[in-house]
């Protein structure tokens, strides 16, 4: 099985390294890394605009320039969620969190070089287990079914309801608002609309991409008018070497980086769990098993490495339903299909038997496009840091511009962008309440997905509850969830029996 | 300063990239297509703009308007200039079921829209998973009626086709169907592969692959005729049932454009969609390749609208 597999990759390389093909892999990345680049700017719309292209080209070229765009935007991704706390694409959201304090501290380099390092690392573990586990982990998917992935979303709220500094409450009462904010839209158990008061264009609720700009991204506009600190332009003029991180960056990167990757890949084989998800579960894991998790959302390296590490880890976790079972697991990876069948390939379980030019091919320009990558990238960083030397007056403006062009394409729609500003504003009555946005997107990223599969698991169940405790792998979850409550409550038993001066920080 | 120009340059050529598709002109044809990318028709629709360009010199672009099940952008195309530049090319969904399903629509489907040629039909198809094992309809009769909780069919949304097929086969056969609503067809195929139900309805073009794996089993097609891509899998009507119905995609101009030009447009479209290339490319995405005169369109249209009103109704699922 190893075997055949390295001879199936040598075969992949020579297909992906013909030069036609490499030419396209190529601009697939670059495109891709632009894309991302830019707040807003979706993946989905240049694929879609690119897509009559690929009508004339060769099948393989046209996978290889179309994936190079999918996973080649999660690279660009970070970049303003770290020096501008701007979320160019949701998974990139959690980021901000500690990437811009970085920023603030003069290491937005080192957040950038440790998200390098996340990313690539996350990316070739991605790649690792769609060469060898493809078939296997189809497999185990399927034994995530509603009641499963209900309880895991379960264990995620109440994993990531602690995810932001300051009051406890706080991030519960956030959470609970996201999840609030989830319910806008069509109900999928009955078809029936609620809280659209009337507007169609909420019919399918908020759009995420306006949510998370919104509450990021304009809201820290915001709250920066005429409070704007003096650039500090010390740290922008640096040197290559001083924007690697330092060895001991580098060590406290490490494990997150590992954990993250990990968590990334559990996602991408939970069927609908995107990175998104991914990344604030990575995040959450991170804050819980760290020693000093109050350093989390003030500048802490393992908060950019392990979200980052997840999102490509996932990312690259994504291919495998749609390359091992024909079954798409989101919209850019249903063009990806789309565009397959438009070349005579039909995509399903019997791909890689019947295509394997195609399947590895794929996955021999995976390690080039990602090298590719790291290529373009490293160097850019120094470019990307000077882009605070540009004054806020300029740079404010032009980076709402694009929020704006970005909003508007995710759905072409106008709405959107009024949408985001009102949470803009809304954002920025938070900040200045010191209520933290993340467990806010935290809620409203998982609170349908829990939602929805626990109707759907008591409609097939007929509705017995017992079908949550009955299954195995939902069974363990609760407990784990269980265990978390236990945990919280035993801590403060043990802080109230301490001295009262301890019990009162309990509060804060 | 000049780095800065450069940035600047790099980031509206990509913006331009992106958004040059929607760029207006004179005589530009904009399909509007209600739904997102990658779904459904959308590459079939991208391809024949792409061949009316080619072919006919007519530039022609695609604009996706997602949201609210395709009522937005449906909405869109009756609000444009009836200048014959703005076109929907839409599932029949939007124009023969949602005038029953919805209470209230933003649009009237026969007084907001002139129809101007159908573009493509489908059927839809009935699988089972490994759950039941069953390979005929007459073997899912049998199994439902010893396991009468397990009738669950996946559905990728509720009050289309592929949820009112499978309540029709059960209504008639006397056995008890349970549909649970998924978002779209690929979680439903993936509920019946893994077991979490017995049963998936879905548009044929996305069952075919699965089933010709041996994932999961198709149990009949939804046409008058058997499908030309599965000649080996009869319809309901084969196996004496009375369920009948095919989907179609159709090309509808706002009510006011002028009769001559959606004779000129029907033309040009006709020619597109009975090329060999259209043809071609409809056969690989598993659809048929029609074309029809708006006359035409505007008769299936009513037609359809009234034999599966009282379908909707009686299943409880008209607009409230």
């Amino acid at each position: 099985m190893f075997w055949t597999s390295l001879v199936d990759l040598a075969h992949g390389f020579e297909v992906a390294l013909q030069p036609h093909n490499l030419l396209y892999c190529f601009i697939g990345v670059l495109i891709g890394n632009l894309v991302g680049v830019l707040p807003g700017m979706g993946v989905l719309s240049a694929v879609s605009i690119l897509l009559p292209l690929t009508f004339g080209m060769q099948p393989v070229a046209a996978i290889l320039m179309i994936s190079g765009i999918f996973y080649g935007a999660q690279y660009g991704g970070a970049i303003c969620s770290i020096l501008l706390n701007l979320p160019s694409h949701p998974p990139h959201a959690v980021t901000c969190l500690d990437g811009y304090p970085l920023t603030q501290q003069g290491k937005g380099g080192v957040a950038l070089g440790i998200t390098m390092m996340g990313a690539v690392f996350g990316a070739a573990f991605g790649i690792l287990q769609m060469m060898f586990l493809a078939p296997y982990i189809a497999k185990i998917a399927f034994s995530f079914q509603a009641a499963e992935i209900c309880s895991l979303m379960l264990l995620g709220l109440l994993a990531g309801s602690t995810l932001a500094k300051g009051s406890p409450l706080k991030g519960v009462a956030m959470t609970a608002f996201g999840m609030l904010l989830g319910l806008v839209g069509t109900d999928t158990a009955t078809s029936i609309e609620r809280y659209t008061f009337g507007h169609y264009e909420l019919a399918d609720g908020i759009e995420l991409v306006a949510l998370a700009l919104g509450l990021f991204g304009i809201a820290e506009f915001l709250r920066s008018v005429n409070n704007v600190a003096p650039v500090n332009t010390a740290y922008t003029k640096l040197k290559f070497k001083d924007m690697r991180p330092s060895k001991a960056e580098a060590k406290e990167a490490a494990m997150p980086i590992l954990r993250g990757t990990l968590v990334g890949s559990l996602c991408s084989l939970i069927p609908g769990t995107g990175p998104v998800i991914a990344s604030f579960i990575a995040y959450a894991t991170e804050k819980k098993v760290s020693k000093n998790p109050e350093k989390f959302g003030t500048g802490a390296i393992a908060g950019v490495a392990a979200p980052e590490a997840s999102t490509h880890s996932s990312i690259q976790g994504d291919f495998i339903p749609t390359m091992s079972l024909g079954i798409p697991g989101d919209a850019a990876m249903a063009l990806l299909l789309g565009a397959l069948i438009i070349h005579n390939i039909t995509p399903g379980p019997r791909l890689i038997v019947e295509h394997p030019d195609v399947f590895w091919g794929l996955v021999a320009s995976f390690w080039i496009g990602n090298l590719i990558l790291v290529f373009l990238n490293v160097p850019m960083i120094g470019v990307w840091v000077r882009l605070l030397t540009v004054p806020y007056r300029y740079l404010y403006p032009s980076a709402l511009f694009f929020i704006c062009i970005g909003v508007f394409a995710t759905r072409n729609s106008l709405f959107d962008v009024g949408v985001t500003l009102v949470i803009g504003v809304f954002g920025y009555l938070l900040l200045l309440l010191r209520f933290e946005p993340a467990p806010m997107l935290l809620g409203f990223v998982l609170g349908p997905r829990f939602e929805e599969n626990f109707r759907r698991a008591l409609n097939i169940a007929h509705g017995d509850l017992g079908t949550f405790v009955e299954r195995p792998i939902s069974a363990f979850f609760l407990a784990i969830c269980a265990a978390l409550i236990g945990l919280q409550i035993y801590a403060r038993i043990k802080k109230a029996r301490a001295p009262v001066k301890l019990a009162s920080t309990a509060f804060d | 300063m000049d780095r800065r120009k450069f940035m600047a340059g790099v980031a509206t050529a990509a913006a331009g990239g992106v958004l040059g598709g929607q760029a207006f002109a004179a005589d530009l044809l904009k399909f509007i297509y209600p739904y997102a990318p990658g779904s459904g028709g959308d590459i079939l629709v991208r391809v024949l703009a792409d061949d009316l360009q080619k072919k006919l010199g007519i530039s022609a672009i695609v604009e996706n308007k997602p949201g609210a099940d395709g009522r937005i952008g449906v909405r869109e195309v009756k609000h444009a200039a009836p200048d014959g530049n703005t076109l929907l090319f839409t599932p029949f969904g939007t124009m023969v079921l949602f005038p029953t399903v919805f209470k209230s629509l933003p649009y009237d489907a026969f007084k907001d829209f002139a129809p101007v040629t159908q573009a493509l039909s489908f059927d839809f198809g009935l699988a089972a998973g490994p759950m039941s094992g069953a390979k005929t309809l007459a073997e899912l009769t049998a199994w439902l009626k010893k396991n009468p909780d397990k009738g669950n069919v996946g559905v990728p949304g509720l009050g289309a086709l592929p949820h009112l097929l499978p309540i029709k086969y059960g209504a008639d056969a006397g056995v008890k169907i349970h549909a649970v609503a998924y978002k779209g067809t690929a979680p439903a195929l993936t509920a019946a592969m893994s077991g979490e139900t017995a049963l998936v309805c879905a548009p044929l073009a996305d069952l075919i692959a699965q089933h010709k794996a041996g994932a999961i089993h198709l149990l009949a097609t939804s046409g008058k005729t058997r499908s030309p891509y599965l000649p080996d899998v009869p319809t309901f009507v084969d196996q004496g049932f009375k369920i009948e119905g095919s989907g179609w995609y159709g090309i509808f101009a706002p009510a006011a454009t002028p009769k001559d030009k959606i004779a000129k447009l029907n033309k040009a479209l006709l020619e597109a969609i009975h090329s060999e290339s259209f043809q071609a490319r409809a056969k690989s995405v598993y659809l048929r390749a029609t074309g029809t005169t708006p006359e035409e369109l505007g008769a299936i249209q009513k037609a359809d609208y009234e034999r599966w009103k009282p379908v909707i109704e009686a299943a409880g699922l008209a607009g409230k």
